[in-house]
């Protein structure tokens, strides 16, 4: 014991003394509130006494933090639900995208077909030889439609999570048949750098295809942005130490430094208002960690962007 | 006579195909090319006497050869 007064001996008059039984209550109450535990509170005797007062004031401390995480967690919980939404939104601009590109796709085969058929009609006198071509035409320009058909059959379906050995090109080629239209109509030239002999993998390849979706869209908003060096996408796609790397690079703007960090935060958007939910590469990152993979951002030295998806391949079969 | 010299400027595959056919069937000399760059480089080289493009296509637009068409054939015409 020092000789400083020791500010627990400055009891005031009306504090009882060694009142073992009130500390263990008040204690009592203190640790339930410490645990988040809020329906034992301090037994009061009503009589206004230093006790009672610590007593409700411990009480009414109990209450105020047990006010407060309820608001929290009805926080949380709006929180978690406008994020669900916003993921539904997304679905449904990948969606209407997704519509569009399909009616532009169907649209010339469908024009050859009928172009082809009335000509055919048209002719009563056709030889055998230009009836033979015609047909072969239509048939071709009706697989042509089939294949689209089959594209977008596996695109509803990508709540399937189920993971199969495939083709390391096959996400990519999915998703580049959907884009395709969109790159040639806005002038951009896509430039495919692929090594030979690659190895499979396992996915899901409807998942995988969403995420080369989202890169090669995000590419393509790139280079259409005023301060862009061209309309170049360049898809490399190349093996190492047992891992397939995709490498989606653009000659767009670059993203810019203050960005770069959050990139794969969840709402991170360098579009325009309205165009991008800032989701679409928090959405990619969880699809390749889902595959045992890691999602990337560097800026080459010559400008631009480029974003690296590193896969492993199938096992037994690298 | 000569058939008449169709230039078909389409960068889709099957429509190119499907208008070379139908090209054929009506006895025309077609030459067909996949996009607008090509196109424009094709006018150079000869006359054709119809051009039939398509007006999206990467590199240069329909609309851009038109334009090279008709200033071709204004020059020649002279």
């Amino acid at each position: 014991m020092s000789d400083a007064p020791d500010p627990c001996e400055d009891t005031p008059e009306d504090l009882p003394e060694d009142d073992g039984e009130r500390i263990a209550a008040l204690t009592h109450a203190l640790l339930g509130i410490a645990r988040g535990t809020f329906d034992d509170p301090s037994p009061r005797d009503g009589s206004g006494d230093r006790w009672d007062v610590l007593s409700f004031l411990v009480n009414s401390t109990a209450e105020e933090v047990r006010v407060l995480l309820a608001d929290l967690e009805t926080e949380r919980v709006e929180r978690d639900r406008a994020h669900a939404r916003l993921v539904e939104a997304e679905k449904l601009a990948a969606l209407g995208l997704l519509a569009a590109g399909v009616a532009h796709e169907m649209n010339q085969p469908l024009t050859v077909i009928m172009a082809l058929a009335d000509l055919l009609r048209a002719d009563p006198d056709r030889s055998p030889q230009k009836l033979e071509e015609g047909l072969a035409m239509i048939v071709e320009a009706a697989r042509q439609m089939g294949r689209i058909v089959d594209s977008v059959r596996t695109y509803g379906r990508a709540a399937d999570v189920q993971k199969t050995v495939s083709s390391a090109l096959l996400p990519l080629e999915g998703a580049t048949v959907l884009l395709s239209r969109s790159f040639a109509e806005r002038g951009i030239e896509l430039t495919w750098n692929i090594e030979d002999g690659l190895p499979r993998i396992q996915a899901s390849v409807d998942q995988l295809r969403q995420v080369f979706i989202n890169l090669l869209g995000n590419a393509a908003d790139a280079v259409m942005m005023p301060d862009a060096r061209g309309r170049e996408v360049v898809l490399t796609i190349s093996t190492a130490e047992g891992r397939i790397i995709y490498r989606v690079t653009d000659s767009g703007p670059g993203v810019p430094p203050d960005v770069s960090e959050r990139l794969f935060d969840p709402f991170i958007t360098t579009k325009p208002v309205g165009q991008g939910t800032g989701l679409g590469l928090s959405v990619a990152m969880d699809i390749v960690k889902n595959h045992g993979g890691k999602l990337a951002h560097e800026a080459p030295e010559s400008g631009g962007a480029s974003f690296i998806v590193n896969l492993p391949i199938a096992e037994g079969l690298g | 006579m000569t058939s008449p010299r169709v230039l078909v400027v389409e960068d889709d595959p099957l429509v190119r195909t499907a208008m070379v056919r139908i090209c054929d069937w009506l006895d025309l000399e077609v030459t067909a090319v996949e996009d607008g760059l090509r196109g424009i480089a094709s006018l150079a080289d000869r006359r054709y006497d119809l051009v039939l493009t398509d007006l999206r296509m990467p590199g240069a637009s329909g609309l851009d050869v038109a334009r090279q068409a008709l200033s071709l054939s204004l020059r020649r015409r002279r």
